[in-house]
Parts: C-alpha cells; sequence; structure tokens
C-alpha cells in the first residue's frame, strides 16, 4: 500500500510536468526541451520567496507565476516565430536555453544543493496501515489530484478549453473558424509553464533544489508525453500514472532491471502504438 | 534536379578545412595535435550523424550507442583478448552492423518525435548495461586501450603528430565516402524519404528497406568514430554512450547545418573548439556557449553552411527546385 | 623634445625593471583537473579555494618563485580531463597536476600522467584501484580509498550492537566498492547481511521505494553510501519515513558531509558515520583552518575542503625538500611521496607501498547542535592510521 503511495506521488509530479509539454507539443507542434529549466527556475524561485519570507505558502505561489511569467516572456520573444520552424530548429533552440538555464541558476544561486522546508502544517506523518507515511506526499497526491481535475474542466466546460481542443484536433480549421490561435497558444504556453513551476516548488521538499535537476527529470517528463499520446490530458494522466507506478514498482520488484524497464515500457509503446496511447491524431 | 554548385561548396570547405587543420599541426605541439584528433572524431560522428537525420531526416538521440559500442568493442578486444587495435576496428564493422540492424528494424518503423523517443531509449538502455556491468569495468571503464599499429610503415602511432594525421585521414575518408553516397541514386533516394514518404512508397520504393539500411551505415560510420576515440585516449567509460553525447553531436550537426555533409563537420569542430576555450576562460562557458546556438537559431538558416552559401555569389541560373536545401 | 627622450628614457627604465623580476622568478605552475561544472562543482571549487588558502599561507611563493595555480575544468568527463590535463602539461608546462574528483576521471589520466612522468595528487576520487592494480609511482592519493574509509566500519558497528544490516548504495563503481568493503569485515566478525540494493546512479529521487523495503526487512541498521543531491533526498525522506524509530542510520560519512547538512537540517540527526574528517576536530592545524576558510567563504569546510587544503600542504612542503625546484620531476614526486605533516585530518603520510595516503579514520554521530537549529559531527572514536591492505599495487620508477 505504501508502494502505491509512492507510486501515486511520483506519477503527480510526473503529471505536473508533463501536462504542459504534452499540450504545448500536440497544440504547436513545439519541441520544447528547456520545459524542464522552467521547472528548475520555479523551484528557485520558490525557495528564495521561502528563504527571505519564511513561508512555504507564499512559495507555492510565486513558483509557478514566476515560472509561468518567465515563459510566456519566452514565448514572446523567442518561440512564436519558432512554431512553424523545423523541428530541428526548436531542438537548438530550447536546448541552448537549457544551457543559459543551467548557468544562470549557478550564477544567481551558487552551486550547492538546498533544500526547502515542509510547511509545519504539513510535516509529520498519518499511519497508513500501521506504517507512517509523511503527510506532505499526500499533499503532492492532493495538488495532482486538484490540478487534473481543474484542467479537465478548464478543457471541457470552459470557452478556452474548447478552442485549445479545437485547436489541437486541427489548426487550420479552428483558425478559419476565427479563433485566435496566437492568443491561444500564447495562454496554454503560460499555463504549461506554470504547471512546471507548480512542479517545481512541490517536488522541493522531497527531491532538493540544485543546478541540473531539471536534465534529472527531463528524460521521465519526454517518456510520458510519448507514451501517453502528445496533445491529450487523459495521455498525461495516464502516461504518468504508467511510468509513476512502472519506475515505482520496478524498483521494489526488479531492482537490477529498474532503470532498464521504463526505457523497455517506452519502446515497447512506441512499437505497439507509435502515436501513444491516446493518440489525439 | 540538383544544384551542382553544392558539392563544389561542400569539398571546398572541407579542402578549407583540411588546409587550416594541417597548418595547425605543423605550427603546434603535443596537445594541439592531440585536440586535432578528438576533433576528426567528433567531425565523422557528425557527419554520420548528417547521413541519418539531415539527408534521410530520421533524428536519432541514440547514436552515441554506437559510439560506445565501438569503443567498448575495441577496448574490450585489444585489453582482454590482446587483438591489434586494426583487427579490433575490423572486427567491430560485423557487431555494429549486427546491432544497429536489428535496433534499425525495429526503430524505423515509427517516425518524427517517436523515432527520437524510441532511439533515445535503446540508448540509454545501452548505458545502463554499461554502467552496471562491472565485467566490463562498470562506471570507473577500462583503460590501457592500444592504438593502432602501424610500425611496419615505420610510423609510431603514440606520437600524437602521427595519429592525428591518421584520425585526419580517416575523417576525409568517410567524407568521401558519404559524399559518393549522397550524389548517388540512393542518396537521391534518402532524400526523397525526407522530402515525402508516402510518395515515394507509392511510386513504389523500398522505404522500409532504404531505412534501415542508412541506419546501418550510419551507424557503423559512428562506431568507427567511437574506436578512433577509445585509442586516442586510451581509456573507455559509460560516459561515451551517454544521450547527453548524442545530444551534443545532434546540436553540432544542426549548428553546421543539416543535410550539407560539410556543414556538420565544421559545427563538430567549432563547437568542440567553442566548447574547449570557453571553459578555460569563464567558469560559465555554458551560458556562452547557450547563446550561442541560440543566435545560430535566429540568424543562420539552416546552421553555419547555409550561411556560408548565401554570403557566396549565386551562380547566373539554377535549374529547377534546390533539393539539397532546407 | 628634451623631454620626450627624457620621459621614453624613464618608460624604458622602468619596463626593464619590471620585466627583471619576471625573468628571474619563474613561477611553479599547479594544474587543477577538477569539476567546476555540473553536479560536482560545489567539490571542485571548494577544494580549489582550500588548496589556495594554503598557498597563501606560505605567501604564494615557495623560495621566491611563486606558486601559479591553473584551473581546467573537466566537466566530470573523463574525455574532457585527459585533453585538460594534456593541455596543462604539454602547454602551458605545469610541474605538478591535481585532481580529479570522480574516478573514472583519475582512470583516464593515469596512462598519460605515468608516460609523461608529470605528479598528479588526487584530492579525492576513491576507486580502490588507483592505488590498487592500476597504482602508478606518479599517481599519489591523498584523500583516501574507498575499502579503507569503510573498513573500520564493519568490526565497529558490530562491537556496538548492529548484528544485522541492510546495505543501500548507488549503483555504480564506487557504491559496489564502498558497499563490499564494508561486507568483509562485517561478515568476518560474525554480522548478518540482511539485504541489499542499489539505486539507480544519479536518477533516483525517491527513495519512498526503497525504504519501505528496509523497514520490511528488519536490520539492526541500514548502512548506506549516498552524496550529492542523493544524499540530501535519502536522509530527509529517511526522516520522512521515520526510519530511525526503528532502524539505525549508518554508513559511509559523506551522506552527512557538511556540504549536505545545511539541506538535511534536523533529518541527520542520529547518523552513525566514519569519515576521514569532521570539522570538529580538535587539533590546532584544524581550528586554523577552518577558521581561515570560514572567514574567508562563510561556510564550514568539509572533508573535501580539509583534502584540498592539504594537498596545497603537501606541495608546499615537498616544495620546501627540493629548494623549490621543479625540473627534475621524478625527484619532485619522491619528494612530494615522502611527504609527512599534520593536517586538520590529522597525521598524514603517504604509503610507499600504494601511494595511498595513511590517515585516522574518525566514527562520528550526527547531534543536534547547541542552537537546535544546526547539526554537529561529534566524533565517538579515533581509528588510528589507517592504511590500504595489499591490493595487488607494483610500482617502481
Amino acid at each position: 500500500m505504501i508502494q502505491i503511495l509512492n507510486g501515486l506521488q511520483l506519477s503527480m509530479l510526473l503529471f505536473l510536468l508533463s501536462v504542459g509539454l504534452s499540450v504545448v507539443l500536440g497544440l504547436m507542434n513545439f519541441v520544447n526541451l528547456a520545459h524542464g529549466t522552467l521547472y528548475m527556475i520555479g523551484a528557485y524561485i520558490g525557495l528564495s520567496v521561502a528563504r527571505t519570507t519564511g513561508s512555504f505558502w507564499l512559495a507555492l505561489i510565486a513558483a509557478p507565476l514566476g515560472a509561468g511569467l518567465i515563459g510566456s516572456l519566452l514565448y514572446q520573444v523567442l518561440f512564436r516565430r519558432m512554431q512553424s520552424a523545423n523541428p530541428v530548429k526548436q531542438v537548438l533552440l530550447t536546448f541552448g536555453l537549457v544551457y543559459v538555464g543551467l548557468d544562470a541558476v549557478r550564477l544567481l544561486w551558487g552551486n550547492y544543493s538546498y533544500s526547502v522546508a515542509v510547511p509545519p502544517v504539513l510535516a509529520g506523518q498519518i499511519s497508513v496501515l500501521g506504517e507512517p507515511y509523511p503527510i506532505y506526499r499526500l499533499f503532492i497526491i492532493a495538488v495532482g489530484l486538484v490540478t487534473m481535475a481543474a484542467l479537465y474542466l478548464g478543457l471541457e466546460r470552459t470557452r478556452l478549453g474548447a478552442m485549445v481542443r479545437a485547436g489541437v484536433d486541427d489548426k487550420e480549421t479552428a483558425a478559419c473558424l476565427g479563433i485566435d490561435t496566437d492568443r491561444v497558444f500564447f495562454l496554454v504556453f503560460g499555463i504549461g509553464c506554470f504547471l512546471a513551476g507548480l512542479a517545481g516548488i512541490v517536488a522541493a521538499p522531497v527531491l532538493s533544489v540544485y543546478p541540473g535537476m531539471d536534465i534529472a527529470i527531463l528524460i521521465f517528463t519526454l517518456i510520458v508525453v510519448v507514451v501517453g499520446g502528445p496533445g491529450s490530458l487523459s495521455g498525461a494522466v495516464v502516461g504518468s500514472l504508467l511510468i509513476g507506478m512502472a519506475d515505482t514498482f520496478g524498483r521494489v520488484l526488479l531492482p537490477e532491471f529498474a532503470s532498464f524497464l521504463i526505457y523497455a515500457l517506452m519502446a515497447l509503446v512506441l512499437l505497439v502504438r507509435p502515436q501513444g496511447l491516446f493518440a489525439v491524431r | 534536379m540538383i544544384n551542382r554548385r553544392d558539392p563544389l561548396l561542400r569539398w571546398g570547405l572541407v579542402a578549407a578545412m583540411l588546409a587550416v587543420a594541417l597548418a595547425v599541426w605543423v605550427h603546434s605541439g603535443y596537445f594541439g595535435r592531440y585536440f586535432l584528433s578528438e576533433l576528426a572524431v567528433y567531425a565523422i560522428f557528425a557527419m554520420s550523424l548528417d547521413l541519418l537525420a539531415g539527408y534521410t531526416g530520421l533524428v536519432s538521440l541514440g547514436q552515441a550507442l554506437f559510439f560506445g559500442l565501438g569503443a567498448y568493442a575495441t577496448a574490450l578486444l585489444t585489453t582482454r583478448l590482446g587483438l591489434g587495435a586494426a583487427a579490433a576496428m575490423a572486427l567491430l564493422v560485423p557487431l555494429a552492423i549486427l546491432v544497429s540492424a536489428v535496433i534499425g528494424a525495429l526503430a524505423v518503423r515509427v517516425g518524427g518525435i517517436f523515432f527520437i523517443m524510441i532511439t533515445l531509449a535503446v540508448g540509454e538502455m545501452f548505458y545502463a548495461l554499461a554502467l552496471g556491468n562491472r565485467a566490463f569495468g562498470g562506471s570507473d571503464g577500462i583503460t590501457g586501450v592500444a592504438r593502432i599499429d602501424l610500425a611496419a610503415l615505420g610510423i609510431d602511432m603514440s606520437d600524437p603528430g602521427a595519429y592525428a594525421l591518421f584520425a585526419i585521414a580517416v575523417a576525409l575518408l568517410v567524407f568521401a565516402l558519404l559524399d559518393l553516397v549522397v550524389r548517388s541514386p540512393y542518396g537521391a533516394m534518402l532524400r526523397a524519404i525526407h522530402q515525402n514518404e508516402r510518395r515515394l512508397r507509392a511510386l513504389g520504393a523500398q522505404v522500409y528497406l532504404l531505412k534501415v539500411s542508412v541506419f546501418v551505415l550510419a551507424s557503423t560510420l559512428t562506431a568507427i568514430a567511437g574506436s578512433l576515440m577509445a585509442q586516442l585516449t586510451g581509456f573507455v567509460s559509460p560516459d561515451l554512450a551517454h544521450w547527453t553525447v548524442s545530444g551534443q553531436v545532434l546540436i553540432m550537426a544542426i549548428v553546421g547545418g543539416l543535410g550539407t555533409l560539410a556543414g556538420p563537420a565544421l559545427g563538430a569542430v567549432l563547437v568542440q573548439v567553442a566548447t574547449h576555450y570557453l571553459s578555460k576562460e569563464f567558469g560559465y562557458w555554458m551560458l556562452v556557449l547557450g547563446s550561442g546556438f541560440i543566435m545560430v537559431v535566429l540568424f543562420a538558416d539552416n546552421g553555419l553552411y547555409g550561411l556560408l552559401r548565401r554570403l557566396l555569389p549565386r551562380p547566373a541560373a539554377t535549374k529547377g527546385p534546390d533539393l539539397a536545401q532546407e | 623634445m628634451k623631454f620626450m627622450l627624457g620621459a621614453t628614457a624613464t618608460a624604458v627604465g622602468l619596463a626593464l625593471l619590471a620585466a627583471v623580476p619576471a625573468i628571474a622568478a619563474e613561477p611553479i605552475k599547479i594544474g587543477t583537473v577538477l569539476s567546476y561544472s555540473g553536479v560536482y562543482a560545489a567539490i571542485g571549487e571548494e577544494i580549489t579555494n582550500a588548496m589556495e588558502l594554503a598557498f597563501a599561507e606560505v605567501g604564494g611563493a615557495i623560495d621566491g618563485r611563486p606558486l601559479q595555480v591553473i584551473r581546467g575544468d573537466s566537466e566530470t568527463k573523463p574525455n574532457v580531463a585527459l585533453a585538460k590535463a594534456t593541455e596543462l602539461v604539454k602547454s602551458e608546462n605545469v610541474d605538478i597536476l591535481v585532481g580529479p574528483v570522480a574516478s573514472p576521471e583519475a582512470m583516464a589520466m593515469r596512462d598519460f600522467v605515468t608516460a609523461s612522468k608529470v605528479p598528479l595528487i588526487i584530492p579525492n576520487a576513491g576507486a580502490n584501484v588507483v592505488t590498487g592494480a592500476k597504482c602508478s609511482p606518479y599517481v599519489i592519493r591523498l584523500s583516501f580509498s574507498n575499502d579503507q574509509f569503510v573498513r573500520p566500519m564493519g568490526k565497529w558497528l558490530f562491537d556496538h550492537g548492529v548484528k544485522t544490516a541492510f546495505l543501500l548504495a548507488p549503483d555504480y563503481a564506487a557504491g559496489h566498492e564502498l558497499m563490499d568493503g564494508f561486507k568483509a569485515p562485517y561478515t568476518k566478525v560474525g554480522g548478518k547481511i540482511v539485504g541489499e540494493e542499489y539505486t539507480p546512479f544519479g536518477q533516483t529521487k525517491d527513495f519512498g521505494p526503497y525504504l519501505a523495503k528496509v523497514k520490511a526487512a528488519k536490520p539492526d541498521a541500514v548502512f548506506v553510501f549516498y552524496a550529492g543531491g542523493e544524499a540530501i533526498n535519502f536522509i530527509k525522506q529517511a526522516a520522512d519515513f521515520k526510519l530511525q524509530d526503528t532502524v539505525k542510520l549508518t554508513g559511509a560519512g559523506w551522506t552527512v558531509s557538511p556540504l549536505f547538512l545545511p539541506a538535511q537540517g534536523q533529518a541527520a540527526v542520529g547518523f552513525i558515520g566514519s569519515l576521514n574528517y569532521v570539522p570538529t576536530l580538535d587539533n590546532p592545524e584544524n581550528k586554523k583552518f577552518q577558521s581561515e576558510y570560514q572567514a574567508k567563504y562563510h561556510r564550514v569546510a568539509s572533508e573535501f575542503g580539509a583534502q584540498g587544503y592539504e594537498a596545497g600542504r603537501m606541495i608546499v612542503e615537498a616544495l620546501k625538500q627540493t629548494k623549490g625546484a621543479t625540473k627534475d620531476k621524478t625527484a619532485l614526486t619522491k619528494a612530494l611521496q615522502g611527504v609527512s605533516f599534520n593536517g586538520p585530518r590529522g597525521p598524514l603520510k603517504i604509503d610507499p607501498a600504494t601511494n595511498n595516503v595513511i590517515q585516522n579514520m574518525y566514527v562520528f554521530q550526527a547531534k543536534s547542535a547547541a542552537d537546535g537549529k544546526g547539526v554537529d559531527l561529534v566524533v565517538l572514536d579515533t581509528i588510528k592510521d589507517v592504511k590500504d591492505e595489499p591490493n595487488g599495487c607494483k610500482m617502481n620508477f
């Protein structure tokens, strides 16, 4: 049971990270390798806010806002014109940003690893089937579920959501129907970065904050997006659950093959259903 | 219709690079020549990736697997079985063909981002294997890899100058080979796959076999580059097969200009030189290098090769569309 | 006109005067091949800063020759380390090399420094083989060997009530070597290993699954090794899961290095481990070192800093021996090898059989500091003069 909770917690983290990347990829056909960088920036912003104000909750608000802001800025200045460009150029551009981001955080925050303290209200353990389980991890699960619900409602019930769904389905027709695709993309991208920043601060108390944390999580995020199918919310949900659980149980049951397993799983999905499990196209 | 000017520019650029390399060779000492060998190795790697990603459109993030495969095969055959490096290089060719054929047969069934991901996955699996396997040195690697023995020709390969010339010669050979390939009907088919695969299939071409074959060719050349690297440093470790190496070489190729053969070679040299010298001068060299990449994207369409091409005067009449450009 | 002549003459004169010391005192060049970027950057910086502190203590010069440090960023990649070492030796003509942080880089450089006959002082990398089967007269290790680091813990833990242990470490060479180095002496005195897990190296962020496994096995203690971000995560998560309620937390001391303690906080309290250095060591050398380091860098120096500082001291002592002469590399290397002094770690000297250091190992426990916020590493026991056992090293000049 504990392991199920562990798996769930990891899945939620992956979900927060991958859903932004997935929708951006599906909607805008934009390969953003620097998505992890926004996760890292969010974590660092949260770290600084937590340190100066002493409040985790303020950091929880500041981090996603900061990441969303920086993401939107990057979009306006750099990414907007790159959308229809060759994916290869997108790779080079975002890769360059990864490099810049890595050194930027080192410049601003130094080389050492830092930690963010769990707020007192969420500290401590709760008894799950007789075993102590950290309350904070349950909080992570809660944040993930709430986000899932919010995104689902957003997609299904709001006009913006309808526009996003239309855009993912068929960008050209959507534009023909008078949807301001540019604005939609801008908002979607911003929300994606917002969520990445949220993932950063939420993960910080558990995983610590250090230069290079973006690369560490990038691969897993990409795997989730590919397995789930780009552009699909359900894909991101199922993908992150699958990968999170597979990784957790893989480590428990088949430790020698743990790292192998995730890649093998992805390779399998790609061979059997190349567009991803919940492909939109 | 293929732009006749392109092979000229391509060879021109390579000739210029060769001239510079030889000039540097003459004027530099131990380290300069050592560094030239490294540049030659990365140039081979980048060119072979270009064949796959630039010409055929199969962007792979897993070629470091073959780089590592070539390096490890050379290390194991020379240190554990006592074979010479030349024999090891000969033996690793069929090994690389076999492994790449198996992987390629499965991987090329998907395209676009999915091909990128699956090659990434397979590459990481190999890395995990090399890292975890203590029989093959594990994370600490294997030392004592010998260089190819050309004593019979009176050449002492332990001299960095001699090895540099050897590596540059191999790079030149690889370029010439790839140049022949891309100018052949086979090469035209590869470009056609990149342009419009469906149409090509409709015309009856064996697209699947073509893709697998180019994957095998590119990967085998990459394995040779890996062997050269192992011989240069006398050492192999799992780092050689990490996905960031695949990424770095892809970046080198893109910076140089995909689909131009000479471009990626130039890109490899420039990025490697920039990385080395920037890290000497600045603590925050990644900031500078990353900004450099962004500049290339914004201002150099189709990489440095494209920039070069635009700077040179165009011929009076060019017949038909230029298939060689992006 | 006269003024111009006079001014020119003065300028030329000054230039000549300025040139004279430059010709007379050729610097002694020390090249570092360390990680200055990437995950180990903090360690590379600390080692270098501490080493430069040792040089500053003698006024930055020996016998009138200034000590010049030239840095090489190895990016923690063996190929790059070798390239930088090659450049430092062949182009910059350094007299001594210092580095690396990680063992694969040491392996990559070993053949080159031996062939070039330039001494390489290792201020960290601990793979056994470097001063074992692949030892070299030109590779001198001042830091530790993995084996030496954990061997004392085997018997010590057993004698202190740990009859069963669960081993947990990252899945790479150092992880395995450290666990093997503990296992052998531990099982020899009767200890039982009830579980052994290796986590994917550098990738493990979530130790939840492993902590659950450890608890399920119900050992007396868990013996771990982690460094970097993984160490921070592990210690914090172990506290999250209240591991220490039922299982003693022990292991290789780096897991709670002063480098990570600020991030780990009170979660580290209770950890029992072995280190070759703790900041609270009560000897005059250490007190001087810590006060100097903290005054300049506003952080408590960790074992990496101590190793770096002592590398600097070693170079200074050896150069005093050769009276500042560095042309004869063999003599210089022999002088380095023959050095013996008291450093912040305690008495140090090099074992002529392996070129690895002979040093004290300190068994410590992490305890809450007086202010309730910090964590101190308090020495429980000192095991003196630990050296490598016969390990297959054969070397001669």
